[in-house]
């Protein structure tokens, strides 16, 4: 065998035996694949083993004489087809945002929680945030805020509020792109 | 290629990894042209927004404002026109060829692109085994024309596929929802992933949410033994894999296991082949 065939077997080997370790020992591993594995050569392969919270993304405004509106659902519903067994670009961003959800709720779980001036800088706050500014508003319309409920696994219990952001300012957002 | 029994040699099984990974990479890189909005500067994943997450952006220097050339807008909508474009010639490339080499080159700079830009967000668990089949393939070039890469590559893809299957079952049995078998049931009222329709026949027939729960991480945990039995019954079990990751796309919307694990079918097949040559079988 030439030494580039030896290279590419060990290469492969290497990268196959820190694989299989990421999978047991995850959380061991994980902040060492976070801080190095700048390519993504080590995927997490325990897809939704974790059952996904039954998380539902609300928000409401505050108008310029301030009066406070009632909360409406962020439907992050995926819009279906037949189609979606091949091509399914509906997913991402409904996907996206569920993403940034995640963070927040188990943050406001935390002892302490996360206060306001940490979460603004948080991606996840900032993402969630962004998606909800980004929905129509009317013109009298001066700051909006979020909140996160979450429906119980089991049982018929109703939703539970889990989060609920700050008033979040356009302006703000506006230095990040948002118009 | 003899489909019963062409899956021996490396030459006829890595055509098919390579062309099920294009087909795959041309539907996501699709799927995000589809979602550019996503990516201009007021989008959810706005570079003024991502590089809050990006490992490239530290302040300053030449390297850092070309790397927000291309990761910024319109510069990564390019980057994913590219996508698009080595997908399509990695489809119609001939194996082994400097076309191939090229086109895997730019899927995989892609790949890593999109993952330095907005670290863990904008690529998902299917977008994450189609890099690796790619990095895998772009690796055996390394030795150029070496069927020793080319056998060392799908073994690595081989086991990859084994450890996804096998790791995700392992991980399920140690979940409560999953051994009492409504973890189905759960996902299914999930409001980005679930189908309320499905969600509702669970909820009536819940000795089937049972089955059908079970019989996942039973399926994923026995998967090294049908790699080891080999012949109809490793068939078998691809073909119900198969059927399994197209009922999660057209149930949950997750269409990137179908393209990127089927791409990893042709490896598996010839790893089970290589496996009952030496037990004699």
């Amino acid at each position: 065998m030439s030494a580039l065939e030896w290279i590419v077997i060990v290469v492969f080997a290497v990268w196959f035996v820190f694989t299989v370790g990421y999978q047991f020992w995850f959380e061991a591993m994980y902040p060492w694949v976070c801080r190095f594995d700048w390519f993504h050569l080590l995927p997490a392969l325990n897809y939704f083993s974790v059952v996904p919270r039954l998380l539902r993304l609300s928000y409401r405004d505050r108008l310029r004489d301030g009066a406070v509106g009632e909360w409406r659902r962020l439907s992050l519903a995926q819009q279906w087809s037949w189609w979606r067994v091949a091509w399914n670009p509906h997913l991402h961003e409904s996907q996206l945002v569920e993403k940034g959800m995640g963070p927040l709720v188990e943050g406001a779980e935390t002892q302490p929680p996360w206060t306001p001036e940490y979460l603004a800088g948080r991606y996840p706050h900032r993402l969630v945030s962004r998606a909800v500014l980004l929905q129509p508003r009317a013109e009298e319309v001066e700051v909006r805020q979020f909140q996160i409920t979450e429906l119980a696994q089991r049982g018929d219990a109703g939703l539970k509020v889990v989060f609920v952001s700050g008033w979040l300012r356009w302006d703000e957002a506006a230095r990040e792109g948002v118009k | 290629m003899n489909f019963a029994t062409g899956w021996n040699e490396a030459a006829q099984c890595l055509p098919w990894v390579t062309k099920f990974a294009a087909l795959g990479a041309l539907v996501a890189a699709g799927e995000l042209l589809w979602n550019r909005h996503l990516f201009r500067d007021e989008g959810l994943l706005g570079w003024p927004l991502a590089r809050m997450r990006t490992r490239l952006a530290a302040p300053g220097g030449a390297i850092t404002r070309g790397f927000e050339q291309v990761l910024g807008w319109p510069g990564f909508g390019w980057v994913q026109a590219s996508q698009a474009g080595a997908a399509i010639l990695l489809l119609g490339a001939p194996a082994g060829g400097a076309a191939e080499i090229a086109a895997l080159c730019v899927l995989v700079l892609g790949g890593w692109l999109l993952h330095l830009r907005s670290f863990g967000y904008g690529h998902y668990g299917g977008d994450r085994v189609r890099n690796v089949v790619l990095q895998a393939l772009l690796l055996r070039h390394l030795a150029p024309g070496s069927t020793v890469a080319a056998e060392a590559c799908l073994w690595f893809i081989a086991g990859t596929a084994t450890l996804c299957y096998f790791a995700a079952g392992v991980c399920r049995v140690r979940l409560e929802p999953w051994r009492r078998g409504d973890a189905l049931a759960i996902i299914l009222r999930h409001e980005v992933w679930g189908h309320a329709g499905c969600a509702g026949w669970l909820a009536r027939h819940r000795g089937w949410g049972r089955i059908l729960t079970w019989g996942v991480w039973v399926l994923e945990c026995a998967f090294p033994l049908a790699l080891l039995l080999g012949g109809p019954v490793l068939t078998a079990v691809l073909a119900v894999l198969l059927l399994m990751h197209l009922g999660i796309a057209w149930v949950m919307g997750l269409n990137g296991f179908v393209w990127a694990m089927t791409a990893t079918f042709p490896a598996l097949l010839f790893a089970s082949a290589r496996i009952s040559g030496w037990l004699g079988r």
